[in-house]
């Protein structure tokens, strides 16, 4: 596979919330696409018969019970990297509804 | 004219009822809440925090699907469904994509007097987003967390359902089964059940141009769109025109859909496993553990009905309130014979309707059952049961009730009589005009007895006395 087309890393940019100038979208066109090669090899890996994961830790069956624990930080602690507030709410650009 | 065939498929959005949220230990119960009060930094989605399953959501899950006769799945993991929206704050929704915990299972619904099997597609955990506030004429939009992290399931049917009808009644069973599970509180004014109709129209056999109605949180209104859009649709396709994919709301007021185009965006959510949270495994110990604490469902609860003979009406009813199915169970209990038990669902679906109505009831199966013994065995009259009942409601035993006012109809022959022969001495002339052959002195003189005795008297008795005593 060669290199993304521009309208490729422009759809991606845009679900991935980035605003890209038309320069950055000629030169990552490229850049991104090089990165897709290098990933690419593993295609070649003859992978027939390893079991699929998606997990590499181990790991099964992580819970806890279902127990109420309030959270030691205050509103306004938890709230103070918001933007804005407004009466205990987050404050955001409006939103269609 | 060419007949259209309506499909219909269904997803239903559950919120749990735990006492945490999904992937926190924060409190899931919200509903007197101030805004952002119940959160924290995982929920918040604060870089460097980790989610840990509620193993509570879990076993609800495992619970629907064992309801759902439905096979649930060994192994069962969660993925992120990435987009960006102001009420998500990680930027994608912990969900489970391709392996759910719940698979394919199905409800039997009654539609127009026949079963219906209405298949499940999947059912699967994933977490709630937060509650968006509009303020109206502002810029602005407010967010408040503490919605975002409830436990949810997601139930997608089959395109099974060919009726608005039958769409409204599978919706009505997948409430009444986690209602009677327990899962949910169950407020739909509230959000806690929510829905979205996917409804095409089509004169093949193929399907036609399906259009998604969505966010709808009443039967009724679920009914009555999809009732309108078949309509809709089908007039656009005997017109020649065609069908659009869209997403529409449905507009109780002018009641109607309406296009929702312009939010529009074409879904590309680029699912992947939640590197975060292993997998789980679910064991047949669990399953059975969950099996074991499972309570009576509602088509079991129709079966059991329908062999004392309770009509369907009735059993609807019944399976609707819980409360007063539990009711309806106690006093079964004590009553045993068939005839008195039938009573007891005649007083809860007729006169207890309306007491219930207009408050919280402390009715018992065990004083509704008294109640009907005390009619039965001829202690009170039907009318006294009939006054004394929203006593009864309220509380009080009927027992007590009628010995504090000395409501115990009077059977006794002897006292009766004398009361009898009192009334008739005092009422000559109505003695003569019986013997004259006019009937109607004799309920006249029934009503003085009932009146001297200040209701009491057993009528039947009463009426047999007279009779006794005019024709000797
Ligand atoms: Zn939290």
């Amino acid at each position: 596979m060669s290199k993304l087309s521009k309208e490729e890393l422009a759809n991606i940019a845009t679900l991935a919330r980035l605003g890209l100038s038309e320069d950055e979208l000629n030169r990552l066109g490229g850049q991104v696409g090089s990165i897709l090669e290098f990933v690419e090899q593993l295609q070649k890996i003859d992978a027939s018969g390893v079991k699929q994961t998606s997990q590499v830790t181990g790991l099964v069956d992580v819970w806890r019970e279902d127990e109420v624990v309030r959270c030691e930080l205050s509103r306004e602690e938890l709230l103070k990297n918001a933007p804005a507030t407004e009466k205990g709410y987050i404050k955001v650009k409006r939103v269609l509804q | 004219m060419t007949k259209y065939t309506p499909t219909i498929g269904i997803e239903i959005h559950v919120q749990l009822n735990t006492k945490t949220k999904m992937f926190c230990s924060c409190d899931n119960d919200s509903r007197t809440a101030e805004p952002n009060t119940n959160i924290c930094p995982v929920c918040l989605a604060y870089p460097g925090t980790l989610p840990v399953v509620n193993g509570a959501a879990v076993r609800s899950a495992i619970k629907l699907g064992l309801a759902l006769e439905a096979e649930i799945a060994r192994d069962t993991k969660f993925d992120r469904k990435n987009y960006f929206y102001p009420d998500l704050p990680k930027g994608y929704q912990i969900s489970q994509f391709d392996q759910p915990i719940v698979g394919e299972g199905y409800v039997e619904v009654l539609v127009d007097g026949e079963w219906q099997r209405i298949g499940v597609e999947r059912a699967h955990l994933e977490e709630d987003a937060a509650k968006l506030i509009h303020p109206a004429g502002k810029d602005y939009s407010l967010v408040d967390y503490n919605r975002g992290g409830t436990p949810l399931i997601e139930i997608v049917s089959k395109p099974d359902i060919h009726s608005p009808s039958a769409a409204k009644r599978y919706l009505q069973e997948i409430y009444n089964i986690a209602m009677s599970l327990g899962i949910t509180n169950g407020d739909m004014e509230h959000g806690n059940f929510k829905f979205d109709l996917n409804i095409s129209v089509s004169d093949t056999d193929e399907l036609g141009t399906k259009v998604e109605l969505k966010n709808l949180n009443s039967f009724r209104n679920a009914e009555r769109a999809l009732s309108y859009e078949i309509a809709r649709q089908t007039e656009l396709l005997e017109k020649g025109e065609k069908i659009d994919q869209e997403t529409r709301g449905w507009d109780d007021a002018k009641s109607k859909t309406f296009s929702q185009r312009g939010k529009e965006m074409a879904h590309d959510y680029r699912y992947f496993p939640e590197p975060d949270l292993p997998p789980l495994k679910i064991t047949d110990e669990m399953i059975d553990e969950v099996r074991a604490v499972m309570p009576a469902l509602p088509r079991e609860v129709r079966k059991r009905l329908e062999s004392i003979g309770i009509v369907v009406d009735d059993q609807d009813l019944l399976i609707d309130q819980p409360q007063t199915l539990q009711i309806f169970d106690d006093a079964a209990d004590a009553l045993e014979q068939p005839a008195l038990i039938k009573k007891a669902v005649n007083w809860l679906v007729g006169d207890y309707q309306p007491l219930l109505a207009r408050g919280p009831s402390k009715l018992t199966g065990a004083h509704l059952a008294e109640l009907i013994l005390l009619v039965d065995s001829g202690d009170i009259s039907g009318k006294i049961a009939k006054d004394i009942f929203a006593e009864v409601v309220n509380g009080a035993s009927p027992k007590s009730i009628v010995a504090d006012k000395g409501l115990k109809q009077m059977s006794d022959t002897g006292e009766l009589e004398a009361i009898v022969k009192d009334v008739l001495d005092k009422n000559p002339q109505a003695i003569a005009d019986y013997k004259a052959g006019k009937a109607q002195a004799l309920g006249f003189l029934v009503g003085q007895v009932m009146a001297a005795t200040r209701g009491q008297a057993n009528p039947g008795l009463v009426n047999k006395l007279l009779v006794q005593y005019l024709q000797a």
